[in-house]
């Protein structure tokens, strides 16, 4: 939406120095710089910048369409190196604040290294609250690995005053020797080599939000602080690690994220009543760990549990879910009408469930008659708390169909029923389909007066806005 | 419209000398108070208000609560003491009360909507900022002076987008910046320089 001034002052210009400086710390580097060219107000006013923000963007091609991939990258990087020399050079303010280069790195080894190194030592400094660094291979080759030299590291990870730290990428931190971090609130970690998370760890004591994405964990164990507030464990799934033990003792955490795809050898969780909102995703057999960290969050508000943890769940005949007594919101990545009424047994406040088909679990084929019998008890939360429900992956097959319809029949207190069809864009005959899916839909009888059915369909209506279909 | 109906029968209520008090000078100048904190007051649950000044004298009453929450400032005033909540009031003489108004509106709505979820209060943010530009740079100036961190940032981030992606001369465009300043030499010489810029 363009905003302009109808024929009045220039009143940005007129704003005290301070807060151009503030407007110009929330812009890329390249187009703070260039407001230098706006007007002479604005000429020297970048060089007040704490905040800098280095991006290579790959647009910056030169125009030589026909010299090599290679020589076209490193001619970009060249033009961006000498742009980042350049700022640096011209910089009024000696302490950086914040500090974020995204790069791509070559095997052109030397230059790249030198110039990340002098960078990172450019903005190490007494006033260094967020540093973030980022690099990227520009095109499918061999991973070159950044080695920071031994200076950049212990700038880095005994910078006292950094609050956030995000290093991502193509750069190893082996070879730290100590961690002394008393400020760091905020560590993203998504690097590929291993990184040394116990001394990273006992060296950043208020740590709250952490990060971390993985895909070679050669650590027997990991410990997690005990000061952390969120954590998200993104595990690739392509991971080929042994086991791991992990220890999860964290009284003050609220957010977690669980991705883990490598089996654990043992599990310690402890004080995790505070956690109010999870997403689990856990390959694991021994399915008491996955009830020791089920019942760990009993207290939780928010679930969200997928593919790869309702499998193992699915492999033992009857699992006993904790009792989730304040758990509000629910999704699961599967369709298992047992399951699904199992778990629902056991959260009596629930308000909002949905499910999320996309064909992940594999599930025996029933063929055209419904293997799957309501319950002759209805859960309480259907009875009395459920207003929400939604349904992605709809295929419309006679366990699906029974199922609605029984929640629609049970559901007394039910508002929006949001049905996605979606994954039928690939059948043959889908709009067919869809129209008969829709009037099957609408023609159950529905328990609640306020219920509404909202059929989502991208085919016909791609901004995602529903087709309503009101009692 | 119902709380103007209800403001009506409250007033009612009162004995005539208290509703009266609900406008009367002081200090020349004539302060709001709504009369249901009146009644509360007397019904012995007082919602703690403080009273803010415009530069135009006009005088607005806020619940301390709202105001110490969003701004450094205030909420320093009335940690140090320096606010005694019989008499004062915090005099605010770069804030008209147009914008005044609109910061109070900004600060309740976040405190009492504040476990709303992300995008109701991301939209309300967008239908909140939909001012004419005088408008938005006076809310940033007074964000600015109470230190209200979180409009302060909604504000920037509105500004950043209008320059972030634009040429130079959309840009002066946009902002009005009708002469550069540059010698003819020195704008022709940055547009060599630098063309894709422009």
């Amino acid at each position: 939406m363009e905003r302009i001034q109808k024929g009045k002052m220039d009143r940005i210009s007129a704003l005290p120095d301070s807060l151009i400086g503030h407007i110009l710390s929330f812009l890329p580097t390249k187009t703070a710089v260039s407001t230098s060219l706006l007007s002479r107000r604005w000429r020297y006013l970048w060089q007040h910048l704490q905040d800098f923000n280095f991006q290579l963007d790959q647009e910056d091609e030169d125009e030589d369409v026909d010299e090599d991939e290679d020589e076209q990258y490193d001619l970009s990087f060249m033009h961006f190196s000498a742009f980042v020399n350049g700022v640096l050079a011209q910089r009024r303010n000696r302490d950086i604040r914040k500090f974020r280069l995204s790069s791509s790195y070559t095997g052109e080894a030397t230059f790249h290294e030198r110039s990340f190194n002098y960078w990172s030592l450019a903005a190490i400094g007494p006033q260094l609250q967020d540093l973030n660094l980022s690099l990227y291979e520009p095109y499918s080759k061999d991973h070159f690995l950044w080695f920071p030299s031994s200076s950049v590291l212990r700038g880095i990870f005994s910078c006292t005053s950094l609050i956030s730290l995000t290093l991502d990428g193509l750069i190893c931190v082996n070879k730290i020797s100590s961690v002394h971090l008393p400020a760091l609130r905020t560590m993203r970690l998504s690097i590929y080599r291993v990184v040394p998370l116990d001394k990273i760890f006992s060296g950043c004591p208020i740590l709250e939000d952490l990060y971390l994405q993985y895909k070679e964990i050669n650590a027997p164990k990991i410990i997690f602080p005990n000061s952390l507030k969120r954590l998200e464990v993104h595990n690739c799934k392509s991971s080929t690690s042994r086991e791991v033990e992990v220890e999860i003792d964290a009284p003050a955490l609220e957010y977690l994220t669980f991705f883990l795809y490598i089996g654990l050898s043992q599990l310690t969780v402890n004080n995790l009543h505070n956690v109010k909102v999870a997403d689990l995703d856990l390959r694991e057999d021994d399915l008491d760990y996955i009830h020791m960290l089920l019942n760990a969050l009993n207290r939780i508000k928010k679930l969200h549990l997928r593919s790869s943890i309702i499998e193992c769940i699915l492999g033992a005949p009857a699992f006993d879910f904790p009792e989730f007594s304040c758990l509000l919101h629910l999704e699961l990545e599967c369709f298992n009408p047992t399951l699904i009424i199992n778990l629902l047994y056991k959260c009596p406040m629930l308000q909002v469930f949905k499910i999320c088909n996309d064909g992940q679990i594999w599930i025996e084929p029933t063929g055209n008659s419904s293997s799957w019998t309501p319950p002759t008890c209805v859960p309480d939360c259907l009875a009395s708390q459920l207003t929400k429900i939604e349904f992605k992956g709809y295929k419309g097959s006679k366990d699906e169909l029974g199922f609605i319809a029984y929640i629609l029949k049970s559901g007394i207190v039910l508002q929006t029923v949001t049905v996605n069809l979606d994954s039928l864009k690939n059948e043959k005959d889908k709009s067919k389909k869809k129209y008969n899916i829709t009037k099957e839909l609408c023609a159950i009888p529905r328990g609640s007066n306020m219920c509404r059915i909202e059929i989502k369909d991208s085919d016909i209506f791609p901004s995602d806005a529903g087709r309503e279909v009101h009692r | 419209m119902e709380l103007l109906c209800i403001r009506q029968w409250i007033s009612g209520l009162l004995p005539t000398w208290l509703s009266a008090w609900c406008i009367k000078p002081v200090g020349g100048a004539l302060v709001r108070q709504e009369p249901e904190y009146i009644l509360l007051a007397l019904m012995g649950s007082p919602l703690k208000k403080i009273m803010l000044c415009s530069s135009e004298k006009e005088i607005f009453s806020v619940e301390e609560q709202v105001m110490v929450q969003h701004s450094v400032i205030i909420n320093n005033m009335i940690e140090d003491g320096s606010y005694n909540h019989e008499e004062s009031k915090i005099p605010l003489d770069c804030v008209d009360s147009k914008t005044l108004k609109k910061v109070i509106d900004y600060c309740t709505h976040h405190t009492h909507h504040h476990n709303d979820n992300q995008e109701d209060l991301e939209a309300w943010d967008a239908q909140f900022l939909n001012v004419d530009s005088n408008g938005l740079y006076d809310l940033l100036m007074a964000a600015n002076y109470l230190e209200i961190r979180n409009l302060l940032d909604l504000i920037y981030g509105t500004i950043k987008n209008m320059i972030k992606g634009k040429k130079i001369d959309e840009i002066r465009r946009i902002f009005n910046i009708k002469d550069h300043g540059f010698t003819p030499e020195e704008e022709e010489q940055n547009r060599k320089e630098y063309p894709h810029f422009y």
